[in-house]
C-alpha cells in the first residue's frame, strides 16, 4: 500500500506532462516537470557513448525559416502571445508547462540546459559529473552569480532550497521521480545530489522547474504565496508587473552574469511583456494585426494558418511526441486484443491528421519516436497496425461471434465502445473521424465523450476510462515516457492501460541501468514493437510546434550556452528562450 | 414607508442567507471526498490534505461547517484556490473592476443609443420611423450576444484589422489603450440592453405624451424638441433606472460567455478558468459573490423605486 | 391600452438570458372569462406578416427535430439528410475508404448549407441540431407550465399565508443569477446528459413562470364570475380548475413562447462552451463553436448556424409577443 502511494507520487507528475505537451496546454494544473528533458546520454560531455551517437535528435528544423547571422542589437520591447498563463511562478510549488516557461525562463536561470543535439550541458551550473553507477552528482557552481534582490548564489542556496521543493506540489513529486535523496554543500560553489537509485537521467532534473532554478530561498520562506507574483531568480529578466490572465511584463536586469564570447551583456531586450491569449485563431490575428510581436503554438492547425499569412516568420519544430489514444486492457471488450486490434486498423491516420489540421506539418507515427529519432526502430514501425478496414473487420467479427466473448454479451450483439478526449476543438474533429469508422463496421455502439483536461487525466489515473485520448514521448531520454508506462501497473499509475508484461518490464529495468546506446535502443525498440503487437495504443501523428514572429526578430535557433554550445531552439516545445532573442537592424 | 423599507431589508438578509446557503450545498453535495474535488489529480505537496481538512473544518458537521464558512465570507475570506493559492478574495478585487467597468459602459452605450431611439419610435408611432426602429430592436433583441460578439471580431479584428480580437488594457494603460480593448465586447453586451432600454422608453413616452400636461405645454406652442425631452422623458426616467439598475446586476453575471469569447480577465472569465480546471472553492466564490452583488443591487434599485415613485410613497 | 403595452414591456424584462427579479410583476392580466374559442386557423389569418414568417419557420423547426428523431430512432440514419455521424457522408463502409466529400466546401446543390470541418453535410447537421434546442425548449417550459403555472394560479388564488410564504421563496430563487447558477451546477456535477440540462433549466424557470401565473390567477380571482361561483359554494379545487387555470394559461403559453427564446439561446451559449450535449450529436450552438476555428477559410459555417439560431429566437420572440398582445387586449376590451 505504502509503495503504491510512493509511485503515485512519482508517476503523477509524468502523467500530467504527457498530456501537457499534448492534449492541451489550456490547462494551467499541467506540468512537465521533467518528461521531455530527460536524457542520459551526453550528459556533461565526459560518458564515452557521447561520440558514437548520431546526432539525429537534433531539433528537425527543416522546416524553419533560415535564420541569416546578424549584429544583435540592443533595446526594444517584445509582445508575445502564449497560448495560456502560467499557473503560478513558483519552481517549487507550481506545475510549468509550455507557456509557463517562458515566463519562468525569462526570470530563472536553469542550472543545466538542452543543447541542440538533445543532451544537456551546465548553464548556472559549471560543470556536473556522476560517480560510476549514477547515484552520487556533483555540481560546480558559476562563481559570482546573483539574484535579483542582490543576494548571492552558493552551493548553500541550492541546500536551502531543498526542503521547500521537497514540500513543494510540484517539487515533491519531481524529486521523488529523479531518486534524489541529499543535497549537500562541499564547499562555497560544489554541491553532491545523493540519489536511492542508479539515474543517468538526472542532469535533465536540473534542466527546469521545478528542481532545476535556483530561487531565493530565504525570500521564498518569507512569503511563499508572494512569490508567485514576485519572483525573484538570477535570470536575465526581472519582474515588474504581474496582471494574472492579462500582461505579465518582464524588464532587462542590468547585471545579470551572462556575457557572450563576442562581449555581449545579455539580455538583448528591454522588456517582454507576455499576453496569455488562449484562443489559437485570436493569438494568430494577434501577430498579424501587429497587437503582439511573436506567439507561441502547439497545434498543428495554427501553423498551417500561419504558413498561408504573409509578414510573418516561422519556427517549426516537429520532435519525438505523438499524439493517438489508449485501450484500457483491463476491462472488456478491451482486454481482447482482437477488439484493439480491429479498432486500430480502423484509424484513418491520414484523415485523423487532416482534421487535427495537420495535413503536410504532421506526419503519421508507428511509435513514440519521429521517423528521423535515433530511438525510431524499424521493427516497430512494421508492427503497428495500419489503416487496413477489411482486416479490423475481421477481427472485430471474430470477437463479436465469440460465444465466450469478454463483454458478457451474447454473441452477435454489437460491441460498445466509449472513446474520450479532451473538449479541444481539434481533437474533437480527430475524435468524431474515429467515430465514423468505428461506427461503419456495424458491429461497434461508439459513445463519445468529452471532459476538461484535469478530469481526463483523473479518468486515466482512475482507471475509470476506456479507449482515451492521449499523447506520448519527449525529447529527452527514452526511460522518462516508456518506463513508468510499461511499469507494473499495480504501483505504477503511469500504467494506463493497465498492461502487465514481465518481460516488457524486464528491458525497461535493464535500459536504465546501462549506458550502452545500442542495447538501451534495441531494448526500448523491443517494447515499442511489444505493444504494436499487443495493439495497445493507436497512434495520430507527431506534434508539430512553433514560435511564429514579425520579421526582424533574431536569436530563437541560434542562443548558446556560457561554454559556446549550440542550444536546444525552441525543442521541444516551443519554449523560446528570450534573453539570446533580438531585434535585429 | 419605512415599512416598506424594513420589508425590503429583511427580504434582503433572509435572500442572502438562502443565496449563500444553496451556494454552499451544492458544493457539500459533491460526491466523494471533498479534499479529493479540491486538490484534482495535479501534484500534491505533502501535508496539503490535512492542511485543507482543517482549514475547511471537514471534519465538523455541514451546519457547523455553513455557519464558520458563512462568518468568514462575511468577513472577505472566501478560501483559497488549492490551485493557485491565490485567495479568492484577491482573484474577485482583481477582477471586479474589468467586469465592472465592461457593465458599465455597456449600460452607458443601451442608454446613449436606446433613448433617442426610443423617444423616435414613441413621437413617430406606427409611421415608418416607427416601423423601421421597432424591427431594429426585435431584431437586436433576438441576437444571442455570443453570436454578435463572434460577428463583431470577424468584422472588426479579422476583415477591417480595425481592433484587436483579444486581450486587455487595463484603465491604468492610458483610456484609448483600454478602449481599443473593451470597446467589442461592451457593444456585445449593450445590445441586448439597449433593446430592451429602447422598448421601455418608446411605451412609456407614448403613455405620457397622451398626458394632459403634455397636450397643454403643446397648446402653448413649445417646439416638440422641447418637449419631448424636457417634459415627456422626465416620467420615464424613473422606470429606465429601474431596469438599468436590475440589468447591472444582471451583467456581473451575465458577462461570463462575452469575457470567454474576448479573453476580458474580468470575474466571468475567472469563473470559466476555474470551472475548467474544477478549481471548487473558486467556483464556489465567485458564486457566491456574484449572486450576493446581484441581490444587494436589486434591493438598492427597489429602494430608490420606492424612494423615488411618488405612487409608492404614497401607499 | 397604453399602460397595458407597457406592462408587457415590464414583462419583457426576463430578455435575454438574463431573467429580471420582477417577471410578471405587472404581467398583461386578462381579466376576462372563457376566451371566446377561435379555430387555429382563424388565429393564423389573425396574425401580422410577420409573425405569419414567424410560426412558420417555428413549425418547420419543430419538424425538423421530429424528422430528425425519426430518422436517428426508427429508421435508423436511413431517411434524406439522415444524422451525417450515422450516415457517414465522410467514411463508406462498403468501400471501407472515406469518401471524396471535401471540407469547409461552399454551399451547393448537394450540400445547400455546404460541408464542416469534417466533410460532413451542415444542412443535415443543422436540422439534426435543431433536436437540441427543441427538447430544451419543450422540456423547460412543460416544466414552467406545469409545476410553475399550478404553483402560480394556487397561491393567487388562495392567497393568505401560503401565498406570502410561497411568493418570499420564489423570490429568493429569481435572487439567484440563473447562468451562472446554472453553469456552477453543471460544471460541478459534470452534467451531460440533454434532458437534465434542459431539466435543470427548466427548474430554474420554474420562479419566473409562478409569478406570471400567480399575477393573473390574482387579478382572476377578483372577477365576479369567480367571486360568485365560491358563493354558491363550488368546491375551491373545481373554482381553479375551471375557472383560474383556464384563464391563466393563455397567457402563460405566451410567456412560454418568449421565455422558451431564452431558453435556447442559454442551451446556445452551454454548447458553445461546450458544456451541453456530448458530440458528435450536433447543436447549433456546437456548431458554432467548431467552426469558428476556420472562420477565416470558411465565414459561412460560422454564419449558417448563427442565423438559424437568431432566426427562431426572433420567431419566438415575435410569435410569443402576439400572443401576448391577443390576450392583453382581449382582457382589456371585456
Amino acid at each position: 500500500m505504502r509503495q503504491r502511494r510512493v509511485v503515485t507520487a512519482l508517476a503523477i507528475p509524468l502523467v500530467f506532462a504527457f498530456v501537457a505537451a499534448s492534449c492541451g496546454s489550456d490547462d494551467d494544473s499541467s506540468g512537465d516537470t521533467d518528461t521531455g528533458d530527460d536524457t542520459t546520454e551526453e550528459t556533461t560531455g565526459t560518458d564515452d557513448d557521447t561520440d558514437t551517437e548520431p546526432p539525429a535528435t537534433v531539433p528537425d528544423t527543416d522546416t524553419t525559416v533560415a535564420e541569416e547571422t546578424s549584429e544583435a542589437v540592443y533595446g526594444g520591447t517584445i509582445t508575445i502571445g502564449l497560448e495560456s498563463e502560467a499557473t503560478g511562478l513558483r519552481p517549487w510549488e507550481d506545475s510549468c508547462s509550455s507557456p509557463c516557461y517562458h515566463i519562468m525562463r525569462s526570470v530563472y536561470d536553469p542550472l543545466m540546459e538542452q543543447i541542440s543535439d538533445g543532451g544537456y550541458g551546465p548553464f548556472l551550473a559549471e560543470s556536473l559529473e556522476s560517480n560510476e553507477d549514477f547515484t552520487v552528482w556533483t555540481m560546480t557552481l558559476r562563481p559570482d552569480v546573483t539574484f535579483h534582490n542582490g543576494t548571492p548564489l552558493t552551493a548553500q542556496t541550492i541546500v536551502d532550497m531543498f526542503p521547500l521543493q521537497q514540500a513543494g506540489a510540484a517539487g515533491s513529486s519531481a524529486i521523488d521521480a529523479a531518486n534524489l535523496t541529499g543535497v549537500a554543500a562541499i564547499d562555497d560553489l560544489t554541491v553532491e545530489y545523493t540519489l536511492s537509485a542508479p539515474t543517468v537521467a538526472f542532469p535533465a532534473t536540473l534542466a527546469g522547474a521545478p528542481v532545476g532554478f535556483p530561487f531565493d530561498p530565504a525570500a521564498a520562506t518569507a512569503d511563499p504565496a508572494g512569490y508567485s507574483t514576485n519572483p525573484i531568480g538570477t535570470g536575465p529578466f526581472t519582474m515588474v508587473s504581474r496582471d494574472i490572465d492579462n500582461e505579465t511584463i518582464v524588464e532587462r536586469n542590468e547585471d545579470y552574469w551572462y556575457t557572450t564570447d563576442d562581449g555581449d551583456q545579455l539580455p538583448y531586450l528591454d522588456s517582454i511583456s507576455f499576453r496569455p491569449i488562449p484562443d489559437e485563431g485570436t493569438r494568430l490575428d494577434a501577430l498579424l494585426s501587429g497587437t503582439t510581436n511573436a506567439m507561441m503554438s502547439l497545434r498543428q492547425g495554427t501553423i498551417r494558418d500561419a504558413r498561408e499569412a504573409s509578414d510573418i516568420e516561422l519556427i517549426e519544430f516537429q520532435g519525438n511526441n505523438t499524439g493517438g489514444g489508449m485501450f484500457n486492457t483491463a476491462v472488456p471488450p478491451y482486454d481482447d486484443v482482437r477488439v484493439r486490434s480491429g479498432l486500430l486498423h480502423m484509424n484513418d491516420q491520414e484523415r485523423v491528421i487532416e482534421a487535427l489540421g495537420g495535413s503536410g506539418i504532421s506526419l503519421p507515427t508507428t511509435q513514440f519516436f519521429s521517423a528521423d529519432s535515433v530511438w525510431w526502430t524499424q521493427e516497430a514501425a512494421d508492427a503497428y497496425k495500419t489503416f487496413d478496414f477489411e482486416a479490423g473487420l475481421a477481427f472485430l467479427q471474430d470477437y463479436v461471434a465469440d460465444p465466450a466473448r469478454s463483454d458478457g454479451k451474447a454473441a452477435g450483439e454489437p460491441i460498445d465502445v466509449e472513446l474520450s478526449c479532451p473538449p479541444d476543438p481539434t481533437l474533437i474533429a480527430a475524435m468524431q473521424v474515429l467515430e465514423q469508422v468505428w461506427t461503419g463496421s456495424g458491429v461497434i455502439n461508439v459513445s463519445l465523450t468529452q471532459f476538461d483536461q484535469a478530469t481526463h487525466i483523473n479518468n486515466a489515473v482512475s482507471d475509470i476510462h476506456q479507449a482515451h485520448c492521449w499523447r506520448w514521448g519527449g525529447e529527452g531520454d527514452p526511460s522518462a515516457s516508456i518506463n513508468p508506462f510499461v511499469a507494473p501497473s499495480d504501483v505504477s499509475v503511469a500504467n494506463f492501460p493497465n498492461y502487465d508484461d514481465p518481460e516488457m518490464q524486464g528491458w525497461a529495468q535493464e535500459a536504465s541501468a546501462t549506458d550502452d546506446f545500442e542495447r538501451r535502443k534495441e531494448l526500448y525498440g523491443n517494447i515499442m514493437t511489444r505493444i504494436n503487437e499487443q495493439s495497445i495504443l493507436w497512434y495520430s501523428g507527431g506534434t508539430a510546434v512553433m514560435v511564429a514572429h514579425e520579421p526582424g526578430i533574431r536569436g530563437f535557433n541560434s542562443w548558446t550556452l556560457p561554454d559556446g554550445t549550440l542550444g536546444v531552439g525552441i525543442a521541444p516545445e516551443a519554449q523560446a528562450r528570450w534573453f539570446q532573442v533580438f531585434f535585429a537592424e | 414607508m419605512a415599512k416598506t423599507i424594513a420589508f425590503v431589508l429583511l427580504r434582503l438578509i433572509a435572500t442572502l442567507f438562502a443565496v449563500t446557503f444553496l451556494t454552499f450545498l451544492m458544493v457539500a453535495l459533491l460526491p466523494g471526498d471533498p479534499v479529493d474535488t479540491i486538490l484534482g489529480t495535479g501534484p500534491r505537496a505533502p501535508g496539503i490534505e490535512e492542511q485543507i481538512r482543517e482549514d475547511l473544518n471537514l471534519d465538523d458537521p455541514f451546519l457547523v461547517r455553513y455557519v464558520s464558512w458563512l462568518g468568514n465570507a462575511v468577513t472577505g475570506d472566501l478560501g483559497q484556490s488549492y490551485i493557485t493559492d491565490q485567495p479568492v478574495s484577491d482573484t474577485i478585487s482583481q477582477r471586479l473592476p474589468v467586469t465592472a467597468q465592461l457593465a458599465f459602459m455597456s449600460i452607458f452605450l443601451a442608454v446613449v443609443v436606446a433613448v433617442p431611439v426610443g423617444v423616435l419610435g414613441a413621437y413617430k408611432q406606427g409611421k415608418w420611423q416607427d416601423s423601421i426602429t421597432s424591427a431594429g430592436v426585435q431584431v437586436a433583441l433576438s441576437i444571442p450576444n455570443f453570436i454578435f460578439g463572434i460577428f463583431l471580431i470577424w468584422l472588426f479584428a479579422v476583415q477591417l484589422n480595425w481592433l484587436p480580437a483579444s486581450n486587455w488594457n487595463r484603465l491604468s494603460d492610458g483610456v484609448s489603450d483600454n478602449l481599443r480593448t473593451s470597446i467589442l465586447p461592451a457593444i456585445s453586451l449593450a445590445l441586448a440592453q439597449m433593446a430592451l432600454f429602447s422598448r421601455l422608453v418608446r411605451s412609456d413616452m407614448i403613455a405620457t405624451l397622451r398626458e394632459n400636461y403634455i397636450l397643454s405645454a403643446r397648446a402653448k406652442g413649445l417646439s416638440d424638441k422641447y418637449i419631448l425631452f424636457r417634459h415627456a422623458l422626465r416620467p420615464s426616467s424613473l422606470s429606465l433606472m429601474t431596469i438599468v439598475g436590475i440589468a447591472f446586476g444582471a451583467l456581473l453575471g451575465g458577462t461570463v460567455i462575452i469575457e470567454t469569447l474576448f479573453a476580458v480577465p474580468g470575474l466571468g472569465f475567472s469563473l470559466i478558468t476555474a470551472i475548467n480546471s474544477r478549481d471548487i472553492l473558486v467556483i464556489q466564490g465567485i458564486t457566491v459573490f456574484i449572486a450576493a452583488m446581484f441581490v444587494i443591487i436589486n434591493t438598492v434599485v427597489d429602494l430608490l423605486y420606492a424612494v423615488l415613485d411618488p405612487r409608492i410613497r404614497r401607499s | 391600452m397604453a399602460t397595458t403595452e407597457s406592462n408587457i414591456e415590464a414583462g419583457r424584462l426576463v430578455q435575454p438570458g438574463v431573467p429580471s427579479p420582477q417577471p410578471g410583476e405587472d404581467f398583461a392580466v386578462p381579466t376576462g372569462v372563457k376566451p371566446p374559442r377561435k379555430s387555429v386557423w382563424a388565429v393564423f389569418r389573425e396574425m401580422p406578416l410577420l409573425v405569419k414568417l414567424g410560426t412558420i419557420w417555428l413549425m418547420i423547426v419543430l419538424l425538423s427535430a421530429i424528422y430528425a428523431q425519426l430518422d436517428v430512432r426508427v429508421f435508423n440514419g436511413s431517411l434524406p439528410l439522415a444524422d451525417p455521424n450515422l450516415q457517414l457522408n465522410g467514411f463508406n463502409a462498403a468501400t471501407g475508404e472515406f469518401g471524396t466529400g471535401e471540407p469547409l466546401e461552399s454551399p451547393s446543390w448537394a450540400h445547400p448549407l455546404g460541408t464542416d470541418a469534417l466533410a460532413r453535410d451542415s444542412f443535415a447537421r443543422a436540422v439534426h441540431g435543431s433536436y437540441v434546442s427543441v427538447t430544451v425548449a419543450i422540456v423547460s417550459v412543460v416544466c414552467g407550465v406545469v409545476v410553475g403555472g399550478l404553483l402560480g394560479s394556487l397561491v393567487g388564488f388562495v392567497r393568505g399565508k401560503t401565498e406570502t410564504v410561497m411568493m418570499a421563496m420564489i423570490d429568493v430563487l429569481l435572487a439567484f443569477p440563473a447562468l451562472v447558477l446554472l453553469l456552477a451546477l453543471i460544471s460541478i456535477f459534470e452534467v451531460r446528459d440533454l434532458f437534465v440540462i434542459s431539466f435543470v433549466i427548466g427548474l430554474l424557470s420554474i420562479p419566473a413562470y409562478t409569478r406570471v401565473s400567480r399575477a393573473n390567477s390574482l387579478a382572476i380571482s377578483n372577477r365576479e364570475f369567480v367571486m360568485a361561483a365560491q358563493a354558491i359554494g363550488t368546491k375551491r379545487w373545481t373554482i381553479l380548475r375551471r375557472e383560474i387555470i383556464p384563464n391563466v394559461l393563455p397567457t402563460l403559453l405566451a410567456y412560454a413562447m418568449v421565455a422558451a427564446a431564452t431558453v435556447i439561446v442559454v442551451e446556445g451559449s452551454l454548447s458553445f462552451l461546450g458544456l451541453s450535449v456530448q458530440l458528435p450529436q450536433s447543436s447549433w450552438g456546437n456548431m458554432i463553436n467548431q467552426a469558428r476555428r476556420d472562420i477565416k477559410a470558411n465565414f459561412g459555417q460560422v454564419l449558417y448556424p448563427s442565423v438559424i439560431m437568431t432566426v427562431t429566437v426572433l420567431a419566438l420572440n415575435q410569435v410569443g409577443d402576439f400572443f401576448m398582445r391577443r390576450s392583453a387586449h382581449r382582457g382589456s376590451s371585456l
